[in-house]
């Protein structure tokens, strides 16, 4: 198939039938807003069509409504400038299961396996969804970046945790 | 044991498997790594990172704004200031005053990034020369390395952590004098570093340890999302300065060297290229810095408005991109941080299947791995219950006395 | 110093004059680790005191520790140290080994070096300059020297 080298960021965006949110002032950043459900859709869209290969990282923010999960993705448009189409995916918070990426872009494997780590999303098709970050004597329980939680309470927790271990050895 | 324990393969897919780190010569840094080998030969690998994570994210929650610039510039040693810029610019972003900082603060800011890549790439390439047992060059390479810290302590003040930005600007401006003296310095500096390329260039003991050796194709390297040197070795052109042109990268002239090999000979003359061209841009940054003296910053409002900012700029090792969110009060209430060496992980581990075991060190070193960086960064997240004592001033205080008593040996 | 009570001359000799350096990160940023290789490149040079530098602990008789120490590398941590020949010593470089600094209440850290290891010398500065790390280095070297004397006398 032929790709589609895109003139702006619009006509991606119209093309994918998603809004632009953002106040307009930077033209290479353009944030939009979507749902967890279209991910698939969306990413396979940019992959297959616009030859998009480059998806830095995967962001996610603990707020009241749910996760976002923010991919931005890197469009090389027709000045051969990349363009970051910023998409943010609304999670559900009772049940952060969404699908992995990691098949479209294998690149994600270890950044998506860093947020289960921090945020405990769970990702659907991971090939390898292990925590990545935290410590060997974390508790299953513990996600330490959601807001739910103090870094007291992670400390107090690990140092107990580290106590009980060396006890054990001894 | 939970499910986090170390990730051994339950089926081996080699004869036997090789455990190297956290602590081990090859490495500088902690990191592990679980070859399963057969042979001589690599079959399959697995790494256990997180040995440096220490959660900086719940340290930033009593931080504000311009107290997280000088966090920021502690999430790596080596690349302190991209990391920095890369929050300050997010963070301008956020507030809506990216396009409003003078002139002169972005071309300082080129000259910082650029004498950074500089000493960078030298670490880097005298470490490699280490690692592939050519310490001579690893001495002549660390010894003219000096040249550009010394050039960095006139700027800054310091050698390794310059803590040059704030938001809004840069804190330090470069005097005439400063520049006058600086010049020939970088003009000396340039002359040594042809001298390293033309020995490294032709050194064939050193070469052929090199060529044709863990060879990261150009699909590869885009399917893995490859970053910095690293992908340029495999001919993608990804550097973001220029194709998401920030600061003053876009009023500056200067060329992107590309490598189509990938093997680690790519990524070592890469590099010496690129230390070059680094050199002449803070020369040209250097003579033709524009505005008046003094006028580096801008003021910034002690609160931003609930938005979102983010901004990748070139690291030495590749594209650092870093997201804020703000929520209207003095701290941010998001920051995500992504470190170049990240990004370069899932690539690394697909080169090294295949190779030789001799061959490790050089191939782990090729992507230039920064673990400080790597792991220290994951998210910096605010919340409004308080939890940690851990003011400016309290750090400030301790700093000082540490200092005062200066370098303190117990009593036996 | 009690550790080097029931040492031979030879070995306080061997041990002052030609201290086997070794580095260890315990989970630091790079900064102080770069100094460190800093110093025994030529500009320092801190071969100049004899001091050479081991690849592993078992190796060493001076280590220096960089960084805070994080909850993963715990364990390690105590282990590298028990595979370190006696007498040996512990240097914390860097303000983060020393007190903790920027990381003394985040979550996976042990606060300081301390917490793990016994520390004989402590050499502050974010990064430290190398010639602080020489300095530290050699007041160190000078205080075992004396302190062998004392015992050494003590014994007459």
């Amino acid at each position: 198939m032929m790709l589609n080298v895109p003139k702006s960021l619009d006509e991606v965006a119209k093309a994918l039938n998603l809004t632009r949110r953002d106040p307009k002032i930077y033209p290479r950043d353009y944030y939009v807003n979507s749902s967890s459900d279209r991910m698939l859709e969306i990413a396979a869209k940019l992959k297959n069509e616009f030859g998009v290969h480059h998806v830095s990282t995967v962001i996610v923010r603990d707020d009241e409504d749910g996760f976002h999960l923010i991919y931005p993705f890197s469009v090389i448009l027709d000045n051969s400038e990349w363009g970051k189409l910023i998409v943010d995916f609304l999670v559900d918070k009772k049940n952060p299961e969404v699908e992995s990426l990691t098949p479209e872009f294998p690149g994600l494997v270890i950044a998506e396996r860093e947020a289960y780590d921090m945020m405990g999303i769970r990702f659907k098709n991971h090939p390898d969804l292990r925590r990545l970050l935290t410590p060997d004597i974390m508790p299953s329980d513990i996600y330490p970046l959601r807001k739910d939680i103090t870094a007291e309470e992670i400390r107090r927790r690990l140092a107990e945790e580290a106590e009980k271990r060396r006890l054990d050895l001894e | 044991m939970t499910e986090y324990a170390p990730p051994i393969p339950e089926t081996p897919e080699g004869d036997y498997s090789i455990s190297i780190g956290p602590q081990h010569p090859t490495h500088k840094e902690p990191i592990r790594f679980i070859f399963q080998v057969k042979g001589e030969t690599i079959e399959h690998v697995d790494l256990r990172i997180g040995f440096n994570h220490r959660g900086i994210e719940k340290a930033f929650e009593q931080r504000t704004w311009n107290q997280n610039l000088y966090l920021a510039a502690r999430l790596c040693g080596i690349c302190s200031a991209a990391h920095q810029f890369a929050y300050a610019q997010a963070a301008e972003r956020c507030a809506k005053i990216y396009d409003e900082i003078p002139e002169r603060a972005q071309y300082i800011r080129v000259i910082i990034q650029e004498l950074e890549r500089i000493q960078s790439h030298m670490l880097w390439y005298g470490v490699l020369a280490h690692d592939t047992g050519f310490d001579t060059m690893f001495h002549l390479t660390w010894r003219d390395r000096e040249i550009v810290n010394d050039i960095l302590e006139i700027i800054s003040g310091n050698r390794v952590n310059y803590a040059m930005w704030t938001i809004g600007g840069v804190r330090r401006d470069i005097s005439r004098d400063q520049i006058t003296n600086i010049i020939p310095k970088l003009k000396d500096l340039r002359k040594k570093c042809d001298y390293h390329r033309d020995v490294m260039m032709s050194e064939r003991s050193f070469i052929a340890r090199q060529e044709n050796v863990a060879i990261l194709s150009t699909e590869d390297a885009k399917r893995f999302c490859a970053v910095g040197p690293t992908a340029r070795a495999s001919n993608v052109n990804c550097d973001v300065r220029k194709i998401d042109p920030y600061c003053a990268y876009n009023k500056i002239d200067f060329d992107v060297p590309l490598w189509d090999q990938g093997d680690i000979f790519g990524g070592l003359s890469l590099r010496l290229d690129e230390t070059l061209i680094s050199i002449d841009m803070a020369i040209q940054a250097l003579e033709n810095l524009p505005g008046n003296p003094g006028d580096i910053k801008i003021r910034v409002p002690r609160k931003i408005d609930p938005n979102e900012g983010i901004q990748r700029v070139e690291a030495p090792r590749g594209e650092d991109i870093h997201f804020v969110r703000s929520n209207g009060s003095e701290k941010p209430d998001r920051h995500k941080i992504r470190a170049p060496t990240f990004a370069n992980l899932p690539s690394l581990v697909h080169r090294l299947k295949g190779c030789q075991v001799a061959d490790i060190p050089p191939v782990i070193r090729v992507i230039d791995p920064c673990i400080g960086c790597c792991e220290r960064t994951t998210f910096v997240d605010i919340k409004t219950g308080k939890s940690i004592d851990l003011s400016g001033e309290h750090l400030i205080s301790r700093t000082n006395r540490a200092h005062r008593l200066g370098t303190r040996v117990l009593e036996f | 110093m009690a550790k080097l009570i029931n040492k031979t001359k030879l070995v306080v000799d061997a041990l002052t004059n030609s201290p086997f350096v070794g580095h260890l990160n315990c989970g630091s940023c790079n900064g102080c680790d770069i100094e460190i290789v800093a110093a025994l490149t030529p500009r320092f040079d801190i071969e100049r005191f004899g001091a050479v530098l081991q690849g592993t602990p078992r190796h060493c008789d001076v280590l220096l520790c960089t960084g805070p120490g994080t909850r993963q590398m715990e364990p390690r941590i105590r282990r590298l140290f028990e595979q370190m020949p006696e007498p040996k010593f512990i240097v914390a470089v860097g303000s983060c080994a020393s007190t903790g600094h920027i990381y003394q209440e985040t979550y996976s850290t042990c606060g300081k070096l301390d917490n793990i290891l016994p520390v004989t010398a402590y050499i502050p500065g974010c990064p430290p300059r190398p010639e602080a790390i020489i300095d530290g280095v050699v007041k160190l070297i000078t205080l075992a020297r004396q302190g062998a004397k004392a015992t050494e006398e003590e014994e007459d």
